[in-house]
């Protein structure tokens, strides 16, 4: 990321999205921050805050418009678009012990809409990304969510990255994906530390910093990437290096065959973009 | 070829079963000695009420669901089949599937809905629709994934990313019904015999390009894929949980950077010798 360059950033309105937001505002990027219409107070502070020139967008994630409507505000009021970042994470519908293991439709759907709004925000900047631009989005864990209809997100994520950066190339644009693990936010902060998801369970022994994957992030985007397309980055203190330690408290699970699950679930984080 | 083992009466639901790789895969389980609901589109009734006949004459009890997979109406139907007809439920293979091509400049919101209504949605729902049902432990499913699950093909984002999303959620599936004893498992096919595949290899142009990413320099059989799906619902595959089999020729794991018109056949020992290697 350098001086005068343009980018729109979807999902920036937690730790993540404000240390990514910091590191573009270092460079002189210029932003358009894309969100709900419920975000729209919250990017307006966001914007406020930051130390570079912001343009806000909100609207309805599930109208491709809305989209359409962020790359074009880049394109119109900054001059150019450069790079998409968008910080996807999906929510984790249905971690409770009792829930059943495949969600209704509707909750099967609306648990596949962060990745159904990714694309439309990959779709668009595809369409409105300058030759030499790039794409990162953000990948939810695989398994970590413990809620079959969240994990399909990470894979629809993954082929996403995969198939954008396939189908871009000739126009030399990277798409890449980051894959954050457990990281410092208010969410996760009210894990207990000896939960075994928590930072015992990871490698380098804590939780990462917003500012490591935003920092991540940057790297992917920039000319320092140039060869990398199509990958995703982990940074998640060697998470996905290891098998987790016992994802079940001791005790239950003798019977399984009344239950559905057989281990209750901390709580866990969830946001709707 | 009938397998060394059977199903004995065992019941499965066959979901995308009119042709291609869930008629092979409905005719092997009944081979096998499964008793089946097949299921498929309305506008397919045609071709799977002939595999019902074809597969009742031969004296399988066989049961016919016909509707739309985006509706879970037409899966909980389906295993209602299963239960009133047969009185259980065994094995479920989640085998429907559309594969659109569009280039990704030309996708829509329309396009991928219909893809993720049907490859991811559907599947979904028969899978809802059929564990609180399924024999456990003991019972079985397999999802149709695809190579597509994890390396992209041009012309298919939507597609892809469905196919992503099916073996991302076996897995996960696979994990959370393992301790009921209901194995998951997924199949991922590469390049297998259907109209638009033969059409390769009768063009001489095309296939030249399209078999050097298949190490096995063919396409596949829909047989092959049936074989693999019976191994997997099957006792045999009874430690086998959230697994991912290919079935694509080696697809997945390289390709021949070769012009097939000059390479060498049979006996690599001339070659090693033209160029100075161990005779």
């Amino acid at each position: 990321m350098t001086g005068g360059r343009v980018a729109v950033v979807r999902g920036c309105l937690d730790e993540l999205g404000s240390a990514v937001v910091r590191r573009f505002a270092a460079d002189g990027t210029a932003l358009v921050l894309a969100g709900g219409v419920d975000d729209r107070s919250g990017l307006a502070d966001l914007a406020a805050a930051a130390a570079t020139v912001v343009e806000v967008v909100t609207g309805d994630l599930d109208d491709p418009a809305t989209a359409r409507r962020a790359v074009d505000t880049a394109r119109e009021r900054l001059g150019r678009l450069d790079h998409l970042v968008d910080l996807t994470v999906a929510s984790t519908v249905d971690h409770r012990g009792d829930a059943p293991p495949v969600p209704a439709l509707d909750a099967a759907r609306a648990a596949l809409l962060p990745a159904r709004r990714a694309y439309f925000f990959a779709s668009a900047a595809a369409r409105g990304l300058r030759a030499g631009g790039s794409i990162v989005v953000s990948l939810p864990p695989s398994t970590f969510a413990s809620a079959p209809a969240s994990a399909a997100v990470h894979g629809a994520m993954t082929m996403l990255v995969r198939s954008f950066a396939l189908e871009l190339a000739p126009y030399r644009v990277r798409v890449n994906g980051v894959l954050p693990g457990l990281i410092e936010t208010r969410l996760v902060e009210a894990w207990p530390d000896d939960e075994p998801s928590g930072a015992t369970a990871v490698p380098l022994g804590r939780a990462g910093r917003p500012d490591e994957v935003a920092e991540a992030i940057a790297f992917l985007l920039g000319e320092d990437a140039s060869f990398m397309t199509g990958s995703i980055l982990p940074v998640d203190g060697g998470l996905t290096a290891t098998a987790p330690t016992s994802r079940r408290p001791a005790g239950p699970g003798a019977d399984t065959r009344s239950d559905h699950q057989t281990s209750t679930r901390r709580p866990q984080p969830t946001r709707s973009t | 070829m009938a397998a060394p083992w059977s199903f004995d009466g065992r019941v499965a639901v066959v979901s995308g079963a009119s042709g291609g790789m869930g008629e092979a895969i409905a005719r092997r389980l009944a081979a096998d000695g499964a008793r089946l609901v097949l299921m498929a589109a309305d506008g397919d009734a045609q071709a799977l009420e002939a595999i019902g006949d074809d597969l009742q004459a031969d004296g399988h009890e066989v049961r016919l669901a016909l509707g739309d997979i985006a509706d879970p109406a037409t899966s909980r139907a389906a295993v209602h089949a299963a239960m009133e007809g047969f009185g259980r439920l065994d094995y479920v293979v989640n085998n429907a599937g559309i594969y659109p091509e569009r280039p990704l400049l030309d996708e829509t919101a329309e396009f991928y809905d219909r893809i993720f209504a049907i490859n991811v949605l559907g599947l979904q729902s028969l899978c809802r629709a059929a564990v609180p049902l399924m024999t456990a432990p003991g019972g079985a499913i397999t999802c149709t994934a695809s190579t597509c699950s994890l390396r992209a093909i041009e012309r298919y984002a939507a597609y892809n990313m469905s196919k992503g999303a099916v073996l991302q959620f076996a897995r996960e599936l696979a994990v959370q019904l393992a301790p009921r004893g209901i194995r998951v498992n997924i199949v991922a096919p590469g390049v297998i015999s259907a109209p638009a595949t033969d059409e390769w290899t009768r063009d001489a142009s095309v296939w030249s390009k399209q078999r050097s990413r298949i190490p096995m320099d063919r396409i596949g059989r829909p047989t092959e894929v049936a074989a693999v799906t019976s191994f997997l619902l099957s006792d045999r595959a009874s430690y086998v949980a959230g697994a991912t089999v290919m079935v694509d020729g080696g697809e997945s794991s390289g390709w021949r950077d070769s012009d097939w018109s000059v390479v060498p056949q049979g006996d690599p020992a001339p070659r090693l010798r033209s160029v100075g290697g161990v005779a």
